[in-house]
């Protein structure tokens, strides 16, 4: 072993010892007078170590520092120095100074401590008048006990590597021992022998030290063979100790079980071993290759499924191992959140000096497990989310008395898992975020312009700090408030497959969520088929799925870009096989099949959403991604490539990658684009835009297109109940709901997690019913029946896919929920009506039927004709009889236009009102109705403003 | 890397080992030092985007391997589909590359004073890629320089993607 290895050993080892400092240095702080003498006695012991083995390997400027800092602790360890903010600010600063002079190893023999030398022996000189020599001696003394201490505390030790080389002989000797208790008792033994030798040795120099360090570590690692012998026991005790207490009250997993009952401090409870990330790689990796041997094994006796039983046993068996295994290993890379969360009590502490506010840290889920890597990713990220937390979001101590709330404000940090992910949480109990200044302050840094401003939702509002060069900070600080660090945030936390998204309440509060994969190296994706080609889409990615059958009707052209139409929204079409190019040459076999079949999956990446073409959609898989070459790692379009179970290569498309890309600008973002009236959308008669939605599984629906505001897909958790009215928090206010089968019966109801809800008007009421699956929008020819199946609520009934679907009549709907709604319009004008007199030419019997009863139960008189000529022949016989002409445009015989022209072509209907009816307003329709002389244009379905616009009209023409 | 082809040369006192393949019509050879494996798979996943020296990528024991296509990287017409093509896995200072040729011939020993260095005879392989040609069996073999042979890859790669 060289002075290189033995130098690289020391500094991981020393960063080990580091690691846990920190936090127990605030434990201490923490319980000031009641001193733990275990935690010290830990502290201690870790800065022992490290002074001892950098004298050894001639690091003088380590050596000082530790050697004070053991000083102090020594001091604190006797009682003769109670800690408190000032001398642990002072030993903080010490355990960083030696984690940076660990880092750089190289240097730091040229660096200048003698400052913060001078603090410690400050703080050392100030609580005692002993020499330093005296305590010098004394604090080694007291390492003699110490080291015996730390065998019968034995998993008092903190977790070291049974690695380093002095300790493994130590650590051999005894590895013959199952149980703890023989362990500490030869240790013991060893300790003793070697105390002796290493008695005279301490008056010596720093070689002498490192021996007596040698010892201690190996007594270290005698534990640590203990503990490991019985890790079962270490984890029970883990998993019940709470994970919001402070780590001082973790009970120990040690074999001696209640005979010690000494609290211990270490966070790092469980026994480990260091494996390189590259041997795990390649177990992954073999342990992949197994999984697809047994895949292979598994077609195979499928396909000879006849021959023989007894594989079958054989077979489960390899299924069974290879999963374990799998996940087995899986495991290994797992790391507990807590090795990020546990540097945030000294961010706190030291972020609440710097900024004069109070602000108390809470953590939960420390133990909650994460894959290495995205431990890693994500450690960045949360500091920043922290740092705004306290910065932005706690207010000043007088400030948060001003506003009644308790001076001392609260940051929280939760993780936990939840459907298959890792959620953080990052709470504060704050000053909350004002979505109208953040609206302000985009539009001012022209971010967005007013109107887009204007329609952000509150929510939508107050994720716009994740936009770059956003900064709500009135003054910059050091902590935070330049403006850079929310997008990179969101950037970073996306680039590992996570997503962020906050909750502010002003006054109350904000919670940033954190949503994360557990792991990188398994990525449940789709696969899907392009060209012939497999590829894989991760599901992260994927929104859903949308089922064309070949009907392209769904799919559109504005400006030679095709977009697709789904559920109101225009969301850009992207053809991934024409974005990959690789229909080439060499296998004219694949240029046959037709393009014309295709299967889309709406992907979102970032906000963005649209839509893949791809041919088919195969399966879904986990797939374990594999890096690609580096002559391919640049690639735009691809995430990387996985192995399929045939063992094939597949490729792992990047949706991001894919739409910048095609570069779809953010002007086709989804979202906004509700489409009224799309062009080249031909009214023809009796065709109606429905909403298909269904409760159950024998319970469908269809609502009118022409008469829903929006719709909106909420969880099923934001529904909220007030009284016995449902409601949904909307764009700042509430929307009352109603429910299909509160008015309708329903044979059951579907529960879903997330649930549609179609918005629209009634009366100047905004109401939202909820459908728990809608399926499709599209055109359908109206052949409704007759009055057989009416029902309160219910227009009439139809079949659409075979499906007895019954059309809903939103406002009969609304008024059986809501009847107070209707009150009002109830009587009024009813007497009015009785001498009114409505002509309807209506050609579909549906609405024919549906016009007439409304009317009817309106109060009017009202006489329906199914064509125009029909009609007119009744007015013309009749001239005084009509107060109100009602008709269709689109007609067989004589359409609404030339029935108008018709009407007002003769003298005597001059003054006749006019209002055509149509299914959807076009602009071209309109404009030659207005021309012919229509009075006005109302949409079939939307009751209440037909009966707006009759009264109205009729008002003027009194008998 | 960079000189192991000629160490490997020498320590061989004067004797080379190479694989020599067929790329189209022309005998190219490799030193055998850098052959790993020689493998009739050839389930060669196509990579969108890729440089067009890129044939593709295969499953090699659960590593996804870079495969070239020496007709693109070598300017040689390609044939259809020749029934004896393998793929050459090379090991180039640790990195595995494959190399998608239309048949392996055969291992030549051949005298370090048998080699001729870069004759100007070979008008259309990029001379960058050769070490020397030697004659054997009335046929001129080029050994390719396999180091080089990345470098040219890489270039393509960078180009592509700029």
């Amino acid at each position: 072993m060289d002075d290189t290895e033995l130098l690289n050993e020391f500094v991981e080892e020393a960063r080990e010892h580091l690691g846990g400092i920190e936090m127990q240095l605030l434990q201490i702080e923490a319980m000031g007078e009641l001193i733990d003498d275990d935690l010290v006695n830990n502290v201690f012991r870790a800065i022992h170590s490290v002074k001892g083995a950098a004298g050894f390997l001639g690091l003088t400027q380590i050596n000082q520092v530790a050697h004070r800092l053991e000083n102090v602790l020594g001091k604190v360890r006797d009682h003769q120095l109670i800690p408190d903010p000032f001398n642990v600010d002072v030993m903080l600063k010490g355990a960083d100074c030696l984690r940076n002079l660990i880092e750089s190893i190289d240097t730091s023999n040229e660096t200048d401590n003698t400052a913060l030398c001078e603090q410690l022996d400050a703080v050392l000189a100030g609580s005692s008048t002993d020499e330093t020599v005296n305590s010098d001696k004394a604090a080694q003394t007291e390492q003699m006990v110490d080291a015996e201490e730390s065998c019968e505390a034995a998993p008092t030790a903190t977790a070291t590597k049974t690695r380093k080389t002095r300790a493994r002989k130590a650590a051999n000797s005894k590895s013959s021992a199952t149980t703890t208790k023989t362990t500490t008792t030869k240790t013991k033994t060893a300790t003793a022998k070697r105390r002796r030798k290493a008695a005279p040795a301490k008056k010596q120099a720093a070689q002498a030290e490192a021996s007596l360090e040698s010892v201690e570590s190996a007594v270290n690692d005698a534990v640590n063979v203990g503990t490991t012998a019985k890790p079962a026991a270490t984890e029970t005790s883990k998993s019940k100790s709470p994970p919001s207490k402070p780590a001082a009250k973790k009970a120990p997993g040690n074999g001696n079980g209640p005979d010690s009952p000494k609290k211990t401090t270490s966070p790092q409870a469980e026994a480990t071993i260091r494996v390189g990330v590259r041997v795990l790689d390649r177990l992954m990796n073999l342990a992949g290759e197994l999984v697809l041997s047994r895949n292979q094994l598994l077609r195979a006796l499928n396909e000879q499924s006849r021959s023989g039983t007894n594989l079958d046993a054989i077979a489960n068996g390899l299924d069974q191992v290879t999963t374990e295994l799998q996940t087995t290993i899986m495991q290994t890379r797992m790391q507990p959140i807590g090795n990020v969360f546990n540097k945030f009590p000294r961010v706190i502490r030291d972020l609440s000096a710097s900024l004069n506010k109070q602000i108390n840290l809470k953590m939960e889920g420390n133990d909650v497990e994460v894959d290495k890597t995205i431990v890693e990713a994500i450690a960045d990220p949360l500091t920043h989310l922290v740092r705004n937390s306290c910065d932005h979001g706690i207010e000043l101590p007088q400030d948060r008395i001003d506003a009644q709330k308790p001076a001392v404000g609260t940051v929280e940090l939760r993780a936990f898992h939840q459907a298959g992910k890792v959620v953080i949480e990052i709470v504060d109990d704050g000053g909350g975020m004002d979505p109208s200044r953040l609206r302000e302050i985009a539009v001012a840094k022209g971010m967005l312009s007013a109107e887009a401003a204007e329609q952000l939702t509150d929510r939508d509002a107050i994720n716009q700090i994740f936009a770059p060069g956003f900064s709500t900070a009135k003054e910059v600080s050091n902590v935070s408030g330049r403006g850079v660090g929310m997008d990179v945030v969101r950037t970073n936390i996306e680039q590992i497959g996570g997503a962020v998204e906050i909750e502010s309440e002003l006054g109350s509060g904000s919670t940033i969520r954190i949503t994360l994969p557990l792991t990188l190296a398994i990525v449940p994706s789709m696969i899907v088929s392009v060209d012939n080609r497999r590829y894989a889409l991760p599901q992260t990615n994927i929104v859903e799925l949308v089922q064309t059958d070949g009907r392209e009707k769904r799919i559109e052209r504005v400006n030679q870009a095709e977009v697709l139409r789904l559920r109101g929204n225009l969301i850009p079409l992207v053809r991934v096989s024409d974005t990959l190019k690789l229909i080439d040459e060499t296998d004219p076999s694949e240029e046959g099949s037709s393009k014309q079949e295709c299967q889309l999956v709406v992907v979102e990446a970032g906000r963005r959403q649209f839509a893949l073409a791809v041919d088919r959609v195969l399966d879904s898989e986990e797939i374990v991604v594999k890096p690609l070459g580096r002559h391919l790692s640049n690639l735009p379009l691809l995430a990387g490539s996985t192995i399929l179970g045939d063992g094939r290569v597949a490729m792992i498309l990047d949706a991001a990658g894919i739409s910048s890309q095609v570069k779809l600008t953010s002007d086709s973002e989804s979202s906004e684009q509700t489409e009224t009236s799309s062009a080249g959308e031909k009214t023809t008669t009796d065709v109606q835009r429905l909403v298909l939605l269904s409760v159950g599984p024998e319970d469908h629906f269809a609502i009118s297109m022409d008469i829903v505001s929006r719709i909106e897909r909420v969880a099923h958790e934001a529904i909220e109940r007030v009284g016995k009215h449902r409601v949904l928090q909307y764009r700042g206010g509430t929307l009352p709901l109603v429910s299909v089968d509160e008015v309708v019966p329903v044979n059951s109801v579907d529960e879903t997690k997330f649930v549609h809800v179609i918005v629209f008007k009634v009366y100047g009421h905004e109401v939202g019913l909820i459908a728990p699956n809608l399926y499709d929008i599209r055109k359908c020819d109206l052949l409704f029946g007759d009055d057989t199946c009416r029902a309160d609520g219910v227009a009439g009934i139809a079949v659409i896919d075979e499906r007895p679907t019954r059309l809903l009549d939103l406002y009969g709907l609304t008024q059986i929920a809501r009847p107070e709604w209707f009150s009002s319009h109830a009587e009024d004008q009813q007497a009015k009506r009785e001498n009114t007199s409505i002509l309807v030419c209506e050609d579909s019997p549906f609405f024919r039927n549906f016009l007439s009863r409304m009317l009817q139960e309106e109060g009017y008189q009202v006489s329906s004709f199914e064509h125009g000529e029909a009609g007119w022949a009744s007015l013309s016989e009749h001239p005084g009889k009509y107060d109100l002409l009602l008709t269709d445009v689109e007609m067989p015989e004589l359409d609404g236009v030339e029935l108008t022209r018709r009407v007002r072509a003769d003298g005597r209907f001059e003054t006749l009102p006019i209002i055509a009816l149509t299914s959807l307003a076009d602009e071209e329709s309109v404009q030659r109705g207005r021309e012919a002389g229509v009075d006005d244009y109302q949409v079939k379905m939307n009751k209440p403003d037909l009966l707006a616009s009759i009264t109205k009209h009729t008002s003027g023409v009194q008998k | 890397m960079n000189n192991t082809s000629n160490e490997a040369a020498t320590t061989a006192q004067d004797v080379r080992q190479l694989v020599t393949f067929s790329v189209g019509d022309t005998a190219f050879g490799i030193d055998i030092a850098f052959v790993q494996e020689i493998n009739p798979h050839l389930d060669v996943t196509k990579v969108p985007g890729a440089s067009p020296m890129i044939h593709g990528v295969v499953n090699l024991r659960g590593d996804v391997v870079t495969v070239l296509d020496p007709h693109r990287i070598l300017r040689i017409a390609a044939d259809t589909a020749p029934k004896d093509r393998r793929n050459l896995v090379l090991n180039i200072g640790g990195e595995r590359i494959g190399v998608l040729v239309d048949k392996v011939s055969d291992i030549l020993t051949v005298n370090q004073d048998e080699l001729s260095q870069k004759p100007a005879n070979v008008r259309s392989v990029d001379r960058r890629l050769i070490d020397a040609v030697v004659l054997r069996n009335e046929q001129l073999v080029v050994i390719l320089n396999a180091t080089k042979l990345l470098e040219v890859v890489e270039q393509s790669s960078e180009t592509e993607a700029a």
